[in-house]
């Protein structure tokens, strides 16, 4: 059905109401966001810069601010007037040991990179020489008497055991870290003295290098990170075994000992591929905002309500059911089984149960008793009863559809409205013939 | 703004030189490039802010049919209008196609034909229309949405007016068209003609015929000719359908609304009557008379009524029953047969219509037109284990309260008739035919 062609819209030089936004409005009206999104930038930033803090913080790094660097006795270290050189190389390290007789060295390999021969190096060096936590390959190169311990986690040490000064004073220590096995010392013939020793070995191992001067294996490593200094007496020994001598040289491995001389891993492939992976990201951007931009507003349609009929008919069988409201429903069978025998039957709206009864047994031959109990008078005790009923009610519906001859009249034909003019056909021609 | 899949392949195509330079610069200066193509391509699209829009096409489209919609853009700027077009119709306008590519020259007009099949019956609304032009090396375009209202009204479908050619023919046995006359109760007399072979003979008028031959004439007797009276059924009656519009029409059954049914069957029933010379009023009612129509007849009535009846949807209210005598008698001064097209579904709902029911009766000849539920039906025959028992036996309780209620209402004096969805429609038709057969309107 079409109809003449009408103008619907607006006349055409009425002046366009435009919903999008022009690109200064837009600009205004996120100037907000835009600004808060950059102030908390700057703020992310200038946080990282002063605080040195990162999410994944090197151990030991004299320059990190996390509970697992050593910023904080580094720091206390130079206001105390001892003067620190941070190394990351072992070149740089030995590099920086002008006088050895006035100097510390602290060295740790947190990350595992050194080799024994590296370790060995670094023997006799310098007067003082303080391996934190040392691995296997270290205490080979350094001292073969001792062995690795367990590691300790939790543990306070108030024992300090030894003739150490610093040791002594600190009284007691938090022993996270390694600890030491010493007791192969005796047999080796090495002098060695433990402080803090515990059940596993000690936190610290003192005795000799080598080459000459004092050497200080720190097994609880847990006494210079920033973490922990601040417990029990932790920074009593830490500041008194580093500051011993007017100078301390901090060297903590990095991968730029590592032999073969790459210091970070983009050196292993082609130098195109970090500005191809950016550019596939752009793509990708470009991507999503050629496919992200629809293309205006969706329009919003009002539906109209849509009930379901069935809904009461649905919750009804729910409530019979959960109650177990057998006998009820299996009257709700029967009245409606009824109801069509007494259509099919031909015995009119007034016909009572009796006579329904007794025109069923008459139509299928069956007796009374049997129909009436079925009808009226049993009682399901259970719910395999109430179908096995629901069953036989079926069942008779259909022997007296088919002892009457109406198959399929019973069959949904249920009309409540169902008067002598629905079958318009035949009636009217009768009325007609009259 | 916007841009396009043309870019994002520029961008892509920047794998060459990052890859034969393999520096960051190279990256950085492909981009740049790339950005610096979009924004010149940008500035040399024409806007679409300035585009003007007109809109044209079908007023009235009649529901499972399509009809078209026609847009008009103008380009008043000097540059070329081309890119996207959408013209924003509800979902259930059934807009085809979506988006459509738009090439306007400088200062020319182009139309955007949109076909509609709609599958929601009422004002359907097209609520903008969206231009992206892009720039001549298509890599960027701007883009606006321009309010652009529009509407076409979907009317019913009427697929019962399938059902029309037959109960016309049953209305024409009726009418003294055919040779079968015979005269029945509440037939008019309408005329004498001569008999012949085939007319019942009851329905000779002796007199008439003795009138006619005047008698024996002296040369012996003359051919005799034989006068019939013919009938034809009463005209002029009045029929009036109130349809409700209340909560219980937005019940769906079977795919159709209660009162999508009830509007089959009153223009249907409307059709029928108008053609056996009866006058016919239709009102849509819940809690106010939400349309009617009157005193039309022919061809005006059924585009009246399907005009009246597209953007009805069912209200969820109580229809106020107590009115609707008095809007029958707003309508009515004579005698007339009143159709209600509402549920009889359990003895609550229909408590309002049941005491309204006496006040109708007493004057008018009431027909009932009810839907009924297929679902109980298959419900109340499905016993195949214990949870479809006890739904059998809900959908026979509810089949019970529907004929209780079908009981009281005939109880009251009023005519029932109800079907299934589909079947409702030429039931209605049906009964209206019967009555006229039997000269009861």
């Amino acid at each position: 059905m079409s109809g003449a062609a009408v103008v619907t819209g607006a006349p055409a030089d009425a002046r366009a109401v435009v919903v999008t936004p022009t690109v200064r409005r837009s600009l205004r009206r996120s100037l907000f966001w835009t600004a808060l999104a950059a102030l908390l930038l700057v703020f992310a930033g200038v946080m990282v810069v002063t605080t040195g803090a990162t999410a994944d913080a090197d151990r030991f790094a004299a320059d990190e601010a996390a509970p697992l660097g050593s910023r904080a006795l580094v720091e206390v270290l130079r206001d105390a007037g001892v003067e620190v050189a941070v190394a990351d190389s072992l070149d740089a390290a030995l590099d920086a040991i002008d006088e050895p007789g006035a100097t510390t060295v602290l060295a740790a390999d947190p990350r595992g990179l050194l080799t024994s021969d590296q370790w060995q190096r670094l023997d006799g060096v310098a007067a003082s020489l303080v391996v934190v936590e040392p691995s296997a390959g270290a205490l080979a190169a350094l001292a073969p008497a001792i062995a690795p311990g367990v590691p300790v986690v939790g543990e306070v040490r108030t024992a300090a055991g030894c003739s150490l000064p610093a040791a002594r004073r600190a009284g007691s220590i938090t022993a996270d870290g390694a600890s030491l096995d010493a007791s192969g010392a005796a047999a080796a013939e090495v002098e060695t003295e433990e402080c803090f020793a515990g059940e596993g070995g000690a936190g610290l191992v003192l005795l000799d290098q080598a080459g000459g001067g004092a050497l200080r294996l720190l097994g609880a490593g847990g006494v210079v990170e920033n973490g922990l200094i601040g417990r029990q007496g932790n920074a009593a020994l830490a500041l008194g075994l580093l500051g011993e001598h007017p100078r301390l040289v901090w060297y903590v491995a990095t991968a730029a000992d590592i032999p073969g001389g790459l210091s970070s891993p983009s050196q292993l492939y082609p130098g195109w591929v970090n500005p191809l992976t950016w550019l596939l990201i752009t793509v990708g951007v470009a991507a999503a905002f050629w496919r992200g931009r629809r293309l205006g507003p969706v329009v919003i349609e009002n539906l109209p309500v849509v009930v379901r009929t069935t809904e009461t008919m649905e919750g009804r069988a729910r409530l019979y059911a959960r109650s177990g409201a057998r006998l009820r429903a299996l009257d709700a069978l029967r009245v409606g089984t009824l109801r069509r025998l007494a259509g099919g039957l031909a015995l009119g709206s007034a016909a009572g149960v009796d006579d329904i009864i007794s025109a069923v047994a008459v139509v299928t031959a069956r007796d009374r008793a049997g129909l009436r109990a079925l009808l009226i008078d049993r009682e399901p005790r259970d719910d395999g009863e109430l179908v096995r009923l629901s069953d036989d009610l079926i069942e008779l519906e259909r022997l007296v559809q088919r002892r009457v001859g109406l198959d399929g009249r019973l069959d949904g034909d249920i009309d409540p409205g169902a008067t002598p003019g629905r079958a318009i056909g035949t009636d009217t021609t009768r009325r007609m013939e009259r | 703004m916007a841009v396009t899949g043309w870019f994002v392949g520029l961008v892509a195509a920047g794998v060459v030189p990052v890859v034969l330079i393999a520096n960051g610069w190279a990256y950085l200066g492909w981009v740049g490039f790339c950005v610096v193509l979009a924004v010149v391509d940008l500035a040399l699209a024409a806007s679409p802010r300035a585009a003007v829009l007109e809109r044209s096409g079908d007023e009235r489209v009649r529901l499972t049919e399509s009809g078209r919609a026609t847009l008009y853009v103008t380009n008043p700027s000097r540059r070329t209008l081309r890119g996207i077009v959408r013209d924003a119709w509800e979902p259930s306008a059934g807009a085809t196609p979506r988006r459509q590519r738009l090439l306007v020259p400088p200062g020319e007009r182009r139309a955007v034909t949109t076909t509609l099949t709609p599958w929601r019956r009422g004002e359907r609304r097209a609520a903008m229309v969206t231009i992206r032009a892009l720039g001549p090396m298509r890599l960027a375009g701007r883009q606006a949405s321009i309010l652009m209202p529009g509407t076409v009204r979907v009317l019913p479908e009427f697929a019962s007016r399938r059902h029309l050619p037959s109960r016309l023919a049953h209305l024409r046995e009726l009418d003294g068209r055919t040779s079968l006359m015979v005269r029945g109760q509440g037939t008019e007399f309408d005329s004498l003609r001569e008999y012949v072979r085939g007319d019942d003979v009851r329905s000779i008028d002796w007199r008439a015929t003795a009138r006619r031959s005047g008698g024996p004439g002296p040369g012996g007797a003359p051919a005799q000719t034989l006068m019939v009276r013919t009938w034809r059924p009463e005209r002029d009656r009045h029929v009036v359908m109130i349809v409700d519009s209340g909560r219980t029409a937005a019940a769906r059954i079977a795919d159709e609304t209660r009162i999508d049914t009830a509007f089959e069957s009153a223009l249907l029933l409307s059709a029928l009557a108008d053609r056996a010379g009866d006058r016919v009023d239709v009102a849509v009612y819940d809690r106010r008379v939400r349309g009617r129509v009157q005193g039309a007849r022919g061809a005006d009535l059924l585009a009246k009524l399907v005009d009246m009846m597209a953007p009805i949807d069912p209200e969820l209210l109580e229809t106020d029953w107590s009115a609707v005598p008095g809007l029958v008698r707003s309508m009515t001064a004579q005698r007339a047969l009143v159709v209600l097209a509402t549920p009889l579904e359990s003895p609550g709902a229909t408590r309002g219509l049941l005491a309204m029911l006496p006040q109708l009766t007493r004057r008018h000849l009431v027909l009932v037109a009810a839907v009924t539920d297929p679902a109980l039906l298959s419900a109340a025959n499905d016993r195949s284990d214990r949870a479809s028992v006890y739904r059998a036996a809900a959908a026979e309780r509810a089949l019970l309260d529907a004929q209780r209620v079908a009981a009281a209402v005939q109880r009251l004096g009023a005519d029932v008739v109800s079907a299934a969805p589909l079947d409702l429609p030429p039931a209605v038709a049906d009964r209206y035919l019967a009555y006229k057969a039997a000269g009861r309107l």
